[in-house]
C-alpha cells in the first residue's frame, strides 16, 4: 500500500473525493474504502454513500467525537482510508444484551468471518462498535473464545461525545444503531494500547454491578464510597451537581493482577448513587479511583511505540491509524492531549497519523495478549501493511 | 491478594464444570495477560516415559488447543506435573500440538491434585507480583469447586435421565394413542376448556365429513351438534368448564349429529372429563349407531309381527275355550282387561302388563279338560265334580309350560287360584311365594265370576265382587291389589259390559 491511502479531506465535497477514489481505482481496481467522519459532519454520510455507490466502491465508515490529524483534533471533514483490496466487512446493527440473541449473533459474526481466515496467521479482527452498546467486553471474551489467536484484535468506539444515541456506523447503504462493524485486515500484526496509568495503593470493590453500571462499592451505594475516595485521595468534593464535569477527572481503574488496570470512566450518575461507566466492569472487580496525574505521558508514548516498533519495525514514513480516548482528552485536558499527539507525531518521525477521537478502545498492552475493553487509552497501528 | 477476589467469586458462581474452567482461564488470563489457558483434569500419575496422556478440559486462546477440548493429547510429563513455576523458553512447549513456536513461557498451576492449569504465552508478560505464589489459594478453592460442580452434573444428569424416560414413555404413549385413535372406527374427539376442538381423528373426518384443518379449534356445538340441541351443550359445558361435571359426563347416551352436508344421524357420545394444566378437557368416543337403529328398528318390527301372531293365537284359544262353555263366554276378556286396568293402576310397565293380559285371556286354559256337560250344568257340584274343576290350572299350566312366552304365562295359568294365605289350590303357595301377576289374576277372576252370571247362579253384582275381595284383603288377596280394583271400579267406573272391540 502506497504513503497515499489515507487521504484527510477538511470538508465533505463530493467532486473531490470523487475525483481522489477514481484516481486510487485506476490503482487498485479491487479496492474500498473505510471513513472517519467527525460528529459535526454526521450528515454527510449519505453524500460519502451515494459518490461510492456511484463509482461502485466499497464503503464502511464510523462517526467520532472528532477526527485527529497532523496531531490536532479536527471537528470538520472526513478521513478517507484506503484498502488496496477490500476485505471482508459485516455490520450488525442492534445488539442484543440477552445471552441467548447474542450467541446467535456470534455464532452468524464467526460463521461469516472465519473462512475468510483459514489462510492467513496474520490476521487483525478491526472492530467498531457503537458506544451505546453496553456488552462489548463480553463479546471480545466470547470472540475470543471462539476465534483465539487466529486473529489479532483491535478496535475503537464510535458515537456521539455526549452518549447520546446516534446511528454511528455505515457502509455503503445503510447507517445503524448500537451496532458493530467488524472488519478482517490481512495481513496484519495488530495494535498496541497503551494508556499510561500508575495503580494508587487503596482499593475498593465492585460488590454489585450490571453491565456497565456499579451499584455497590464495598457493599454501599456506589457513588457514596467514590465521594469519599475523592475527598480522601484528592481532597476533591464530588457532589451530584458538579459530578459530570469533576467524575472525567477522576476514572476508576479496574486493577488486574499484573498491575495493569483498566480505565473506566463514569459518565452518569443514577439516582440510587449508581455508576454509569463506558465499557463493562465485572462484579466483585476490584477497583481504584485515578487522577489525572496519575498518567505518565512520556511512558505512553514511549511503552505505545515500542510496541509499534516490535511489530511493524521502523515507522517512519508508515501511514499509522490512532485512536484518541475522548475521555483521556477530558480527563488530561486538550491542552495536554493535543501535547500527547504531538509527541507521538515526532516521535514516529515523519508517520501519518489518522485517527479519531473514541469513546472505548480496544486492544491488549502485548501481542497476542487478552482483547480488552479499555477507557483513556491510545490504541495505535499501521495502516495498511504490506 | 486481594485483586483474585472477583477470581474467586467467579469460581464461586459456577454450578457446571465447563463454564467454570472457562471462566477461570478467562480471568486468569485477564489478570495475567497470558494470552492462552490450558486446563488438564485427572492427569495420569508420572509413570515411565517422558509423555502422558490427558485430557484437555478447557482452553482458552490458542485455536488449534481448543478444537483438542475434551480430547486426550500427549503432553509433557514434565509440563504437566511439578509444583507452581513459571519457566522462559521452555523446550517442553514445542511438544503441544499447536503451532511451533507460538509459545515461549508457562505458568503452571497445580489444581489441588485435580488437574494443572498451563498459562502460554509468546514472551512473558510484565507483571511485579510473585505469579507462582499469588494464585495458590484460588487453585484451592478450583479444586473444591470442581468436585462440587461434578456431584452437581451428576445429580443434573440423573434428573435430566428420570425426565428423559419420562418423556419417552410420554413419546411412546402418545404414538399408542394416535395409532388407536388413527385406527379406531369411532370417532375421538378432545375439546379443551373453551369447548374448541384440539383433537380429530380419522374417524371424525370420514363420520361428519369436516377435514382435520377444518375441524381444529372449531367449537365443537356449532360443527356437530343440531341447532336445536345446542343450548342445553352449552349449559352443560359451561358447568363442565369449572367442575368436570356433567349431565353426560361418565355415561353412554344417544343422540343426534349434524355432518357437514347438513344431514344428521344418530350417535351414541361416551363422554369422559380430564384435567390437564389446571383447565378442564372433554374427550368423547362417537360411534355411528345409524346402523344399530336400523337392526333394533327392523327387529321391533318383527317383534310386533310375532307378537300380533302371538295374540290371534291365545284369542283363538281363548275364543275356543269359550264356545265349549257359553256361560263363561267372554270371561277371560273381562278379567284380562279388568287385571289390565288394575296392573295400569298400580303403575306396572307396558310391557308387562301385556303379558298379565295374555295370560288373563287363557287364564281358564285348563277348562279344555273339564266335560262340557259339568262346565254347564246348573246346580251344585259334586265333590268330585269340583275335583275335575279344581284341576284346570294344573292343566292349563301343562298345556302352556313348553311355550316361551316371554312373560310368565304359565304361572299365571297355575297359580291364579292360589291364595295369600295358602288355602289357595293347586300348591296352596303363600304370599310371595304367587307370582304378582298371579295375585292380580285372582282378583280380577273373582270379582269377574261374582259380578257375571254362571249356570248355577244369577250375576250377584258388583258390589258383591267388591265386597267378597274387601272382606279377605290381606288374607286371600293382595291388599295393594284389592284396593286398585275398588279404585278403578269404584272411582274410575271401570265398565264389565264386553269389549266393544
Amino acid at each position: 500500500m502506497s504513503a497515499m491511502a489515507m487521504q484527510y479531506f477538511d470538508r465533505v465535497d463530493a467532486a473531490t473525493i470523487a475525483a481522489v477514489l477514481q484516481q486510487w481505482r485506476e490503482a487498485y481496481a479491487a479496492m474500498g474504502v473505510l471513513a472517519l467522519l467527525p460528529e459535526g459532519e454526521k450528515e454527510q454520510v449519505g453524500t460519502l454513500q451515494r459518490v461510492c455507490t456511484q463509482l461502485d466502491v466499497p464503503l464502511v465508515g464510523a462517526v467520532f467525537p472528532a477526527l485527529v490529524e497532523q496531531g490536532v483534533f479536527r471537528s470538520n471533514g472526513v478521513w478517507l482510508l484506503r484498502f488496496d483490496a477490500m476485505p471482508y466487512a459485516a455490520l450488525y446493527e442492534n445488539v442484543p444484551t440477552d445471552p441467548t440473541s447474542l450467541t446467535a449473533l456470534l455464532d452468524t459474526f464467526t460463521d461469516g468471518i472465519k473462512p475468510h481466515i483459514n489462510t492467513h496467521k496474520d490476521s487483525t479482527l478491526f472492530l467498531l462498535f457503537d458506544a451505546m452498546v453496553p456488552n462489548i467486553g463480553t463479546m471480545l471474551d466470547e470472540l475470543y473464545l471462539r476465534l483465539a489467536n487466529r486473529v489479532h484484535y483491535m478496535g475503537a468506539n464510535a458515537g456521539s461525545e455526549t452518549f447520546q444515541p446516534m446511528p454511528c456506523l455505515f457502509d455503503g447503504t445503510r447507517i445503524v444503531s448500537n451496532g458493530v462493524l467488524a472488519l478482517l485486515l490481512k495481513p496484519h500484526r495488530g495494535a498496541i494500547l497503551e494508556h499510561g496509568y500508575s495503580v494508587p495503593q487503596r482499593m475498593i470493590t465492585a460488590t454489585s454491578t450490571v453491565g456497565n453500571r456499579i451499584q455497590q462499592i464495598d457493599w454501599r451505594p456506589a457513588f457514596e464510597v467514590y465521594q469519599e475516595m475523592a475527598r480522601a485521595q484528592y481532597g476533591v468534593e464530588v457532589t451530584r451537581e458538579n459530578f459530570y464535569q469533576v467524575a472525567v477527572h477522576f476514572p476508576v481503574g479496574i486493577v488486574r493482577a499484573n498491575g495493569v488496570i483498566l480505565v473506566r470512566i463514569p459518565v452518569a450518575l443514577e439516582e440510587d448513587g449508581s455508576l454509569f461507566c463506558v465499557g463493562e466492569v465485572a462484579p466483585n472487580s476490584m477497583l481504584t479511583l485515578l487522577q489525572a496525574p496519575a498518567v505518565d505521558s512520556v511512558h505512553t508514548l514511549d511503552t505505545l511505540l515500542s510496541g509499534l516498533n516490535g511489530l511493524y519495525g521502523d515507522l517512519s514514513m508508515r501511514d499509522l491509524l490512532l485512536f484518541y480516548c475522548a475521555g483521556r482528552r477530558l480527563h488530561l485536558g486538550v491542552a495536554a492531549a493535543g501535547e500527547e499527539l504531538r509527541g507521538l507525531e515526532q516521535r514516529t518521525a515523519g508517520a501519518r497519523i489518522a485517527g479519531a477521537l473514541s469513546l472505548g478502545e480496544i486492544g491488549s498492552t502485548t501481542q497476542w495478549g487478552y482483547p480488552l475493553f479499555h477507557n483513556a487509552t491510545l490504541v495505535a497501528s499501521v495502516w495498511g501493511e504490506n | 491478594m486481594s485483586v483474585l477476589y472477583d477470581v474467586t467469586m467467579v469460581i464461586g458462581g459456577e454450578v457446571a464444570v465447563k463454564p467454570l474452567l472457562t471462566k477461570t482461564l478467562q480471568r486468569l488470563l485477564y489478570h495475567t495477560s497470558f494470552p492462552t489457558g490450558l486446563l488438564f483434569l485427572d492427569i495420569p500419575a508420572a509413570v515411565q516415559g517422558e509423555t502422558v496422556a490427558a485430557q484437555l478440559a478447557a482452553a482458552v486462546g490458542d485455536y488449534e488447543l481448543g478444537e483438542c477440548v475434551g480430547k486426550v493429547i500427549d503432553a509433557p510429563a514434565a509440563l504437566l506435573h511439578g509444583q507452581a513455576e513459571l519457566q522462559e523458553h521452555s523446550p517442553l512447549l514445542a511438544q503441544l500440538p499447536c503451532s511451533p513456536g507460538t509459545y515461549q513461557t508457562f505458568l503452571r498451576l497445580p489444581i489441588d491434585g485435580m488437574g494443572v492449569i498451563l498459562l502460554l504465552a509468546p514472551e512473558t508478560p510484565h507483571t511485579e507480583l510473585p505469579l507462582t505464589n499469588v494464585f495458590q489459594p484460588v487453585m484451592a478453592n478450583l479444586a473444591k469447586a470442581i468436585v462440587l460442580c461434578r456431584n452437581n452434573e451428576a445429580y443434573t444428569a440423573d434428573l435430566i435421565s428420570e425426565r428423559d424416560v419420562a418423556r419417552r414413555a410420554r413419546a411412546v404413549s402418545e404414538e399408542r394413542f394416535h395409532h388407536l385413535a388413527a385406527a379406531a372406527q369411532d370417532a375421538i374427539i378432545m375439546l379443551d376448556d373453551d369447548g374448541r376442538i384440539e383433537y380429530w381423528n380419522p374417524s371424525a373426518e370420514r363420520l361428519f365429513g369436516y377435514g382435520r384443518e377444518e375441524a381444529m379449534g372449531a367449537q365443537m356445538h356449532d360443527l356437530i351438534a343440531p341447532a336445536s340441541y345446542r343450548a342445553d351443550f352449552a349449559r352443560g359445558f359451561e358447568a363442565f368448564r369449572s367442575s368436570g361435571q356433567g349431565p353426560i359426563v361418565g355415561k353412554v347416551v344417544e343422540l343426534e349429529a349434524l355432518r357437514k352436508d347438513g344431514s344428521t344421524l344418530p350417535i351414541e357420545l361416551s363422554v369422559s372429563a380430564m384435567h390437564l394444566n389446571g383447565r378442564w378437557h372433554a374427550a368423547g368416543i362417537i360411534r355411528d349407531i345409524s346402523g344399530r337403529k336400523a337392526d333394533e328398528a327392523a327387529l321391533a318390527h318383527s317383534a310386533g309381527q310375532l307378537q300380533r301372531a302371538l295374540q290371534g293365537v291365545i284369542q283363538a284359544i281363548a275364543t275356543t275355550i269359550e264356545k265349549r262353555d257359553p256361560y263363561t263366554a267372554g270371561h277371560q276378556q273381562t278379567t284380562a282387561r279388568l287385571a289390565t286396568a288394575i296392573a295400569t293402576e298400580m303403575g306396572w310397565a307396558p310391557d308387562r302388563i301385556e303379558g298379565l293380559r295374555l295370560g288373563a285371556m287363557i287364564h281358564d286354559i285348563g277348562k279344555i279338560y273339564v266335560p262340557a256337560e259339568i262346565l254347564s250344568r246348573p246346580g251344585a257340584l259334586t265333590e268330585s265334580e269340583f275335583k275335575i274343576i279344581k284341576a284346570h290350572p294344573s292343566v292349563g299350566y301343562d298345556i302352556v309350560k313348553d311355550v316361551e312366552f316371554p312373560w310368565p304365562v304359565a304361572a299365571m295359568i297355575l297359580q291364579h287360584h292360589e291364595r295369600l294365605d295358602g288355602s289357595g289350590y293347586p300348591a296352596g303357595l303363600v304370599g310371595d311365594e304367587i307370582i304378582p301377576e298371579a295375585r292380580i289374576l285372582s282378583v280380577a277372576d273373582v270379582v269377574e265370576a261374582i259380578t257375571s252370571h254362571r249356570p248355577y247362579r244369577p250375576a250377584l253384582g258388583v258390589e258383591v265382587g267388591l265386597a267378597e275381595i274387601l272382606k279377605f284383603r290381606g288374607t286371600l288377596f293382595e291388599p295393594a291389589v284389592v284396593d286398585a280394583c275398588v279404585r278403578i271400579i269404584r272411582e274410575h267406573h271401570f265398565s264389565f259390559a264386553p269389549n266393544p272391540e
